[in-house]
């Protein structure tokens, strides 16, 4: 490339080479960047329905402990009261009439009105975390697992001191083991329970095992899930930014896990 | 007999070629269809390089290959993005397509072949504006879906990215490429040593997006 002619017409293509490869490079870096941007934005959406998401549930959970302390106060001193009023009465008659039929019948009503106030009470125990409230998580605890232990099963319990978590950590973690022990009594026909609550660097575990039927989680996670509470479980869970595990398989019992942080 | 330092980065450029036509073998079982196409394509690359790198050895007019090489690669590629977009079979306008530049390509060789030494460079011009839109159509599809993931990661966005810098800035090359052949043999050299760097871009773009493309 000696002559000018040649360095020119040199210069004027491998120019026009170079813009159009210029030309391409802005398409490429422009169509990156608006990428990003978009899916950054993209990202911050579901982070605000997360969010949204996240509110809906805590509402949920916060009008269902409403609603429970509600029916729990309506059942105590409403039917409760009026129950009392009842066994009452039937007392009376038993003491007032020289009928031995009579008398017998007021002792069979007298049987069937005392279940049916046990049966209120527990039925406003499990409503109301009153034990939670007077008590604290630890004996609160301890009282659901003597519960299972009054109904024939074996139970292992290894608490490390948790009074002094938030009352909704307390609350969250109460509430599960509660749908932990009502799962082990309805499904897993369960010998052997074991509680345990600790306290690792950052955070509070509660792991509760059973050696019962258990279930495959994967196979059937639809139809378990709704009658086990396992959503509800880990809304409460994910409400405090928390995991839940369940490790299960069919006739290997089930071991369920939240971990919480502090 | 020695070679010239342009011949010898010119020779070179084969290596991606080699490296790109590796990567598809290693991966074609996993690749899915549109991208197996792209497969395709690099082993076509490969063996059109093995031939005319021996008749270029010998001395042998190798121009005659320049519309064969052309008309399968721009086969290949309609293909890949028909394919690639309605997820089925080639629609109707890509066959179209195919044949009418396949016929023009035969055509335009037939017409230069009263000048065996000039390129047939009108079908390239036609290719380069093509290939340039299926690559900006794609960008634009991109614009249009938000959630299409990351750009990076998308096997087709290498594939696009290395044709548009590609064929941009080869579209100036393949306007004056005859006019160069007979201007000046530096010139020439200059310009094929050009065409040489942005091919080896290219290859190695194809490499790329064959090596993360995700398992069909």
């Amino acid at each position: 490339m000696d002559k000018p002619s040649e360095i020119e017409f040199a210069w004027l293509l491998f120019g026009g080479v170079g813009a159009m490869l210029l030309l391409a490079v802005v398409v490429v870096v422009t169509l990156i960047i608006y990428q990003r941007k978009s899916y950054r934005q993209q990202m911050r959406l579901q982070q605000l329905l997360l969010d949204h998401q996240r509110e809906m549930i805590k509402s949920v959970v916060g009008s269902q402990e409403s609603e429970r302390e509600r029916i729990t106060r309506d059942l105590h001193d409403e039917i409760g009261a009026s129950l009392s009023v009842a066994k009452l009465f039937i007392r009376q008659i038993k003491y007032d009439t020289t009928d031995d039929g009579v008398a017998k019948l007021a002792d069979q009503a007298s049987e069937v009105l005392a279940e049916t106030v046990k049966s209120i009470r527990d039925i406003v125990q499990n409503l109301s975390p009153a034990n939670l409230n007077r008590l604290g998580l630890n004996k609160a605890l301890g009282i659901l697992l003597a519960r299972l232990a009054a109904a024939g099963i074996r139970t292992q319990v290894h608490q490390e001191p948790a009074d002094d978590l938030s009352e909704a950590r307390q609350l969250a973690l109460y509430r599960i083991a509660q749908e932990i022990v009502g799962n082990i009594v309805k499904h897993a026909a369960a010998r052997h329970v074991e509680l345990r609550l600790e306290r690792p660097a950052g955070g509070v575990r509660l792991t509760v095992s059973d050696d019962g039927r258990g279930f495959d989680p994967a196979l059937a996670p639809a139809a378990l899930a709704p009658g086990m509470g396992l959503g509800g479980m880990n809304a409460r869970a994910g409400l405090l930014s928390g995991a839940l595990t369940v490790v299960s398989a069919p006739g290997q019992g089930t071991r369920v896990t939240l971990e919480l942080p502090v | 007999m020695p070679y010239s330092r342009e011949q010898l980065i010119i020779l070179a450029a084969v290596l991606p070629v080699l490296l790109a036509s590796a990567v598809a073998a290693y991966r074609f079982r996993a690749l899915a269809p549109a991208l197996r196409l792209l497969a395709v394509l690099v082993w076509w690359a490969l063996a059109t390089e093995i031939v005319s790198r021996v008749f270029w050895f010998y001395k042998i007019n190798n121009l005659f290959l320049w519309p064969i090489y052309m008309s399968g690669e721009f086969g290949l590629l309609v293909g890949l993005y028909s394919l690639s977009r309605r997820r089925g079979a080639l629609s109707r306008a890509a066959w179209l397509a195919i044949i009418a530049f396949g016929l023009g390509a035969v055509a335009e060789q037939r017409w230069r072949a009263s000048q065996p030494l000039l390129i047939d460079n009108l079908a390239r011009l036609v290719e380069s504006v093509v290939v340039i839109g299926l690559a900006l159509s794609y960008a634009y599809k991109l614009f249009r879906e938000a959630g299409a993931g990351e750009f990076w990661r998308q096997s087709l966005s290498w594939v696009s990215a290395g044709l548009l810098l590609f064929f941009s800035a080869n579209f100036f090359i393949y306007l004056f490429i005859n006019f160069a052949l007979n201007y000046s043999q530096h010139l020439n050299y200059q310009i094929w040593v050009a065409h040489a760097a942005l091919n080896s871009l290219l290859y190695l773009a194809y490499a790329y997006a064959l090596w993360i493309s995700p398992a069909k």
